[in-house]
């Protein structure tokens, strides 16, 4: 049977490092875009 | 090439780990979520003939209007129709769908621009556009589960998140492509729908070469679904079919509970900038601020209530939403009459995080009750909860506070009623969700469900 800790150590930990940053980055920077606008106009 | 996309050639060999799949998962609700920032486009689209302002023959606001709410309604009824479609062929094929749809809804609403021809919008964005909406939302969900069966939970609540937070990329990427793609000739909306429709057929198609399902005999490292089935009743170690699910009174007392968590939690991100100006007195940009940061407790709820919902139980968690929000939803009067902001925001940000937390925590609810077999095919056709809530609660809110006005009441106390008959809609969907038990063993599937029929 097939489990975590096969799959750990057979799919590169780089791989899922880029795959993680190419969605974390956008939504990051949609984030802290969205939340200095918002506080910039909430204290503004 | 058609080979590729099929169900069978998915199936993820020994080795694959599981954490590939949530962010391509994430990368079809990343773009989809671009829905909820549709409205950046609606003044430059007023100004496609005149540019600097609207002119003769430019689109008005109510035309304008039908783009957003055709999407919604072909997404609601993509994923009502869909889901079986979409546990059939798997996840891949249906993702790839999802991003041809909405993708190709863009380059033709740029069409639709570059010719001003608004039915060609009607069609890209809306139909099109929100079959891929529907299509898109509920492809990476049983999927999901299906990795993730000892957290359900988190699994989902990540890539609904993802939903809400697409409009916070959405919406500064439009405004960014508008200012590069605008010139004295053009507002350069034609051109951003391109841009738009390229980037986000590559992002989601990124999702559908990634995502894998697990091997018929897949289970996490330590999970055992037995023991797990005998800790808490409310998780079912069955399958129900998506058809026999609609015969269960289980689906319906669910349906209620996210159309009753989904209505009072529109109703106030509906009117969330005018109640902030005339409840508490905020300027108009401090009540737009006020907006942008209830869209981050949107968002974060989603991830915060669903992964706590692995902890203490789905049923607890809407058992939460709803007593917290007709507590919230009560004393929103009273600490706007004290003009107190802070405990103001708060309440409204505690309730909207339970908003996006409903969405999040509803696939779960349904696994735990209907088991993994059919549960994305069951989501959609529970969508439709949410279709009927985007009707209902802004409908009611205004009619509700009209009413109030026309009586004489002052608008800032139209509020009040509304809100407190968001606490009757609360509680009523707090009955509902005492009611859920587990399903009767009659409506178990009996064949093999790896293979359903």
């Amino acid at each position: 049977m097939n489990t975590e800790a096969t799959s750990a150590a057979t799919t590169p930990t780089w791989q899922i490092a880029a795959l993680w940053a190419m969605v974390t980055i956008p939504a990051l920077w949609g984030f802290c875009e969205t939340l200095v606008k918002a506080l910039r106009l909430f204290t503004g | 090439m058609a080979g590729f996309f099929d169900k069978s050639n998915t199936v993820a060999k020994p080795g694959f780990n599981r954490w590939m799949v949530p962010p391509a998962a994430l990368c079809i609700h990343l773009c989809i979520g671009q829905v909820y920032a549709f409205s950046v486009f609606k003044i430059p689209l007023t100004q496609v003939i005149g540019v600097t302002e609207s002119a003769n023959g430019d689109w008005s606001q109510a035309t304008l209007a039908w783009i957003f709410s055709l999407a919604i309604a072909a997404l609601g009824l993509a994923a009502a129709f869909g889901g079986q479609w979409l546990e059939r062929v798997g996840p891949r094929k249906a993702m790839a769908l999802a991003a041809a749809c909405f993708g190709g809804g863009f380059i033709i609403s740029a069409f639709g621009v570059w010719t001003h021809q608004i039915w060609l919008i009607y069609l890209g964005y809306g139909v099109i556009g929100g079959i891929g909406l529907g299509i898109g939302y509920i492809s990476p969900v049983s999927t999901l589960i299906k990795w993730f069966p000892d957290r359900p939970g988190l699994a989902t609540g990540m890539a609904i998140m993802g939903f809400g937070g697409g409009a916070m990329i959405g919406s500064p990427l439009a405004t960014s492509l508008m200012a590069f793609f605008s010139g004295p000739e053009s507002v350069g909306v034609g051109s951003t729908f391109v841009a738009m429709g390229i980037i986000y057929f590559v992002f989601m198609m990124i999702g559908a070469l990634i995502v894998r399902i697990p091997a018929k005999d897949w289970k996490p490292e330590g999970f055992d679904p037995e023991r797990d089935g005998k800790r808490d009743k409310m998780i079912t170690n069955h399958h129900v079919h998506v058809n026999q699910a609609m015969k269960t009174p289980q689906f319906y007392f669910i349906w209620l509970v996210l159309f009753m968590n989904v209505t009072a939690g529109i109703a106030l991100l509906e009117q969330a900038s005018p109640m902030a100006q005339e409840m508490v007195g905020t300027s108009a940009a401090a009540a737009a601020g006020f907006v942008g940061v209830l869209s981050i407790f949107n968002m974060a709820g989603r991830f915060f209530w669903a992964s706590t919902s692995d902890y203490i139980g789905r049923k607890m968690t809407y058992v939460i939403f709803f007593v917290l929000g007709m507590l919230l939803y009560a004393a929103v009067p009273t600490v706007a009459a004290s003009g107190n902001i802070v405990l103001f925001v708060l309440a409204c940000c505690i309730i909207v995080s339970m908003y996006g937390g409903g969405f999040a925590t509803v696939p779960a609810y349904l696994r735990d009750i209907f088991g993994t077999m059919h549960v994305g095919a069951i989501h959609g056709r529970l969508l439709t909860a949410w279709a009927a809530a985007g009707v209902v609660g802004p409908v009611l809110l205004n009619q509700l506070r009209e009413g109030r006005i026309e009586a004489g009441v002052a608008p800032a106390d139209a509020y009040t009623t509304t809100l407190y008959i968001m606490v009757l809609l609360l509680a009523a969907g707090l009955v509902s969700n005492l009611l859920v038990r587990p399903v009767a063993d009659k409506h178990h599937y009996r064949g093999d469900p790896s293979n359903p029929e």
